[in-house]
């Protein structure tokens, strides 16, 4: 059976993130006026990052469950951390951990518990720069992460499938992105083919929309296109997103508008198993 | 012990934010562990607990508080004022959450029972507060002792410390046996180790079986790490017992480690098990590992013993539940265990009753989840589709005669019976609208009939006489003759002759006929049936006032009156059961079936 395979050190399994950089990304991001949808995907993968480390972490030890890798798209085609984990395909989680850009101090705005507003201090790891540029050769990123993919999987065959989140306002320039989406979701381990997931950034200010399994209701072309380049999940993520109160049906997909999927991060069994749903 | 675990919580240093920890909480997503990291940088402002706001939270070499990561729940450790140390357990998934407190509470009376081998547990309603929320969490003292690899890594060398190990472990299995718990997930990160091996503490209790509490409907949340369990292990496989496997496992382990340190080398040191691995569970006679464990054992009794025990439980098809060890549910009695015996129940002493149907929602909820609604949409789809091609070949080849007009209704009447009626949401809103119907008819007549009894006539009071009198009847016999020294005049001896002749009570006494020779006749004998009488009378006249006719009546219409008051309450129950449900009609049928929105 597809997808069961136990996630250990020696098995790790990986995430690739497809950033669009692209000068669209330079709009403003739904109602919140002030942030613009870069900063809303900086913001994202900065929390999938912390998400993805925290879901290893024992303490001071973090255990490499996972290896991640990151290739940006925005005028070009950019593979890689920036920092000191540069110039690296895919990188351990523990490393990851120990390196990012820096620990930035964000003021947070929060219910003082009294009616009023109160702004705190609050720590927060930063891997990514907000950054727009240029066009959107979505279909020359996904390209290349085959490639990278593909060295993974030959790395390690027996590991569960890895995982790639593009995150776009979905308008690639460089043509069709489908037939190179297929052929990234033709890749896989013995344990299943890759799982390639969509995140959805829009300037539409529409609610959220998490693993649906139709497009219908979906606000616009590039959504329905993003929704149907994503991977149908595997029944064991169906059971865990619904027993986790998401709406998942059979074919939901990984995709999501406006949302981030960290869900799924914490829906991979490591370590003690979940019983199986009811 | 810290005044923590005993004070009571509501203690909170501010004002509650009027958020209200309701039935809905648990349908509300938890915060994930970055945000409890994020929480937790500022303990003053986001902890419940007065203890632990004024605490300080571990922190790593970036500023950020420590974590430790489950599938569950991440733990934070806590430095109290007093500077003990807390593990604070922060829940990141809401499965059966709103049943946790429960669970908590079942293990915090274990605790109590298993010192040292179980930490003392708190379950806290506002444990951390995310974005103005507040969320439970569980507090508990931090484990001493090293976790389980640690302790046998640095003894690889002692095999003394490996052997003591394996006999706590021993230990612990079966006090946790006695007490008719079981923890459920023995692993290497849920053991700490301390005093050389002879002391065990197990941490982590999310798997944790009581027997009044059994986890859920008897159904486990988690079936534990691969490595440590039955390949066969799943959901139901839950009860005092399961923990054996675990400790077989760990057992030759432990004893192969203490004959073969280099097996540590060769097939443990990973951090992902102590030497077992899944599988080798499932195929223990391809396994080099079970070889080389083998052939040590050749020339060790323990470990052989260890070993034979271990591979029995591999060929069963499933992991090992004491059997006798069940509840009865009607008698709510642990049955075998002889030591602690814990009601099932409600935490009022009441037994929770399952004689009340399921809601309607929750009804078609159970029905979805089964795919009958997609099921029936699809069926549906493609009759519609069948019946609009076999109507436009009747129609291409006989125009648009009676028979294509037959087939048309033909097809409409098995569209809406066969398919619209047997639609789960409709089906549903049918049954929840026959039911309020059904409700609706039987209000009116209760209500017809309170009418009737308030305006009708009030009735003879000759009707009440026969319950008056036999009413009194029964007071009178409950009147011992005894109570006839009370009147004037009456005298022991007289007592003790009436009850000579039998007459025991004031009826008896009006019953008889004539009075025994000695006091026939005499003014004594006038007295006591003056007595009787009075006693009658008054008996008479205060039942009379009770069963008057205006107070019959009065009663009649209060009954009434409740019954139609259930029925109402029956009724809004249902109205809002049926608001939860959309739509049911026809066009959201056909919308369900064209645009796919089952």
């Amino acid at each position: 059976m597809a997808y069961t395979a136990e996630i250990n050190r020696a098995k790790p399994t990986a995430f690739f993130f497809l950033i669009d950089q692209s000068g669209s990304m330079d709009d403003p991001y739904g109602l919140d006026s002030g942030k613009r949808k870069c900063d809303a995907v900086a913001d994202a993968i900065n929390r999938l990052l912390s998400t993805l480390v925290l879901r290893c972490a024992k303490g001071e030890d973090v255990r490499d469950y996972f290896q991640v890798g990151v290739v940006g798209y925005g005028g070009a085609v950019r593979t890689g951390f920036s920092g000191p984990l540069s110039q690296r395909q895919f990188v351990p989680i523990s490393e990851v951990a120990d390196n990012p850009l820096r620990v930035e101090q964000r003021m947070r705005k929060e219910d003082d518990g009294a009616g009023g507003l109160v702004e705190r201090p609050v720590r927060f790891p930063v891997w990514f720069e907000p950054y727009a540029n240029g066009n959107t050769p979505m279909t020359a990123a996904i390209e290349e992460t085959r490639k990278i993919v593909q060295a993974w999987c030959e790395l390690y065959p027996l590991s569960y499938p890895p995982v790639v989140i593009n995150i776009s306002d979905g308008e690639p320039t460089d043509g069709n992105p489908v037939p190179a989406s297929e052929a990234l979701k033709q890749i896989g381990t013995n344990d299943g083919k890759i799982l390639f997931f969509n995140i959805h950034i829009s300037g539409s200010a529409k609610r959220p929309i998490e693993f649906p399994d139709s497009e219908v209701g979906l606000p616009d072309e590039f959504a329905q296109r993003l929704f149907n380049m994503s991977s149908v999940l595997p029944p064991r993520l169906v059971d865990e997103a619904r027993r986790e109160g998401y709406s998942a049906a059979p074919n939901s997909r990984g995709f999501a508008f406006n949302a981030d999927l960290r869900a799924l991060i914490q829906f991979l069994d490591i370590g003690t198993r979940t019983a199986e749903l009811r | 012990m810290p005044s923590f675990l005993t004070e009571p919580e509501a203690l909170l240093p501010y004002a509650e934010p009027g958020v209200d920890p309701g039935p809905d909480r648990q349908r509300r997503k938890l915060p994930d562990a970055v945000a409890y990291r994020e929480a937790l940088q500022h303990p003053e402002a986001h902890l419940g607990f007065p203890d632990l706001a004024r605490g300080s939270v571990a922190r790593g070499r970036d500023g950020l508080p420590l974590a430790y990561s489950g599938r569950f729940a991440v733990v934070f450790r806590v430095a109290a004022p007093d500077g003990s140390a807390w593990a604070l357990r922060c829940f990141t998934s809401p499965d059966r959450l709103s049943e946790r407190s429960l669970h908590w509470q079942g293990v915090a009376r274990y605790a109590d029972v298993l010192p040292t081998l179980l930490l003392p547990v708190r379950f806290l309603e506002r444990g951390v507060r995310v974005d103005g929320a507040w969320y439970p969490a569980v507090a508990m003292p931090w484990a001493s002792g090293e976790p389980l690899l640690v302790f046998v890594k640095r003894h690889l060398a002692v095999p003394g410390a490996l052997t003591a190990l394996a006999e706590s472990l021993g230990q612990a299995l079966a006090r946790l046996e006695a007490a008719g718990v079981a923890h459920g997930d023995w692993q290497h990160d849920n053991l700490f180790v301390s005093e050389n091996g002879r002391g065990v503490t197990l941490v982590d209790y999310d798997g944790f079986f009581t027997p009044d509490w059994a986890t859920g409907a008897g159904q486990a949340i988690e079936i534990g790490h691969p490595n440590y369990q039955h390949p066969g292990r799943n959901a139901e496989s839950i009860g005092v017992g399961i923990d054996r496997f675990a400790y077989r496992a760990m057992r030759a382990a432990l004893l192969a480690l203490a004959r073969d340190a280099s097996l540590w080398d060769r097939f443990g040191g990973d951090g992902e098990s102590l030497l077992f691995s899944r599988q080798d569970y499932a195929a223990p006679h391809d396994s080099r590992l079970f070889a080389e464990v083998r052939r040590l054992a050749e020339s060790d009794g323990g470990l052989a013993d260890a070993l034979a025990e271990l591979e029995t439980d591999c060929a069963l098809p499933a992991p090992t539940v004491l059997p006798a060890l069940t509840l009865r549910p009607e008698v709510g009695v642990w049955v075998r265990d002889r030591r602690v015996r814990v009601p099932v129940g409600n935490d009022d002493g009441t037994v929770p009753s399952c004689t009340r149907f399921r809601p309607y929602p929750e009804r078609l909820g159970a029905m979805e989840a089964a795919g009958a609604g997609r099921r029936n949409v699809t069926a549906a789809r493609a009759f519609l589709l069948a019946a609009a091609l076999s109507i436009w070949a009747s129609a291409a080849l006989t125009g648009w005669s009676f028979f294509t007009a037959v087939l048309a209704a033909a097809c409409a009447h098995w569209f809406l019976f066969g398919y619209y009626l047997n639609w789960p949401r409709k089906r549903v809103w049918d049954a929840l609208h026959q039911e309020l119907g059904k409700l609706t008819v039987e209000v009116a007549g209760l209500e017809e009939r309170k009418r009737a009894a308030f305006e009708g006539p009030v009735g003879p009071p000759t009707c009440c006489e026969a319950v008056v009198r036999e009413r009194t009847r029964e007071s009178l016999q409950r009147v011992s003759i005894s109570r006839a020294l009370a009147a004037p005049g009456i005298r022991r001896e007289t007592v003790r002759l009436l009850r000579s002749v039998g007459i025991e009570s004031a009826r008896d006494l009006s019953d008889a006929g004539p009075l025994p020779a000695p006091l026939r006749g005499g003014a004594e004998a006038a007295r006591l049936r003056l007595w009787c009488r009075e006693t009658e009378r008054s008996f008479a006249e205060r039942h009379a006032r009770n069963v008057s006719p205006e107070r019959r009546r009065a009663a009649r219409v209060r009954a009434l009156e409740q019954q139609i008051a259930r029925r109402r309450r029956r009724m809004r129950e249902l109205q809002a059961e049926g608001s939860t449900i959309r739509g049911a009609g026809l066009h959201a049928y056909l919308a369900a079936i064209l645009m796919g929105r089952a």
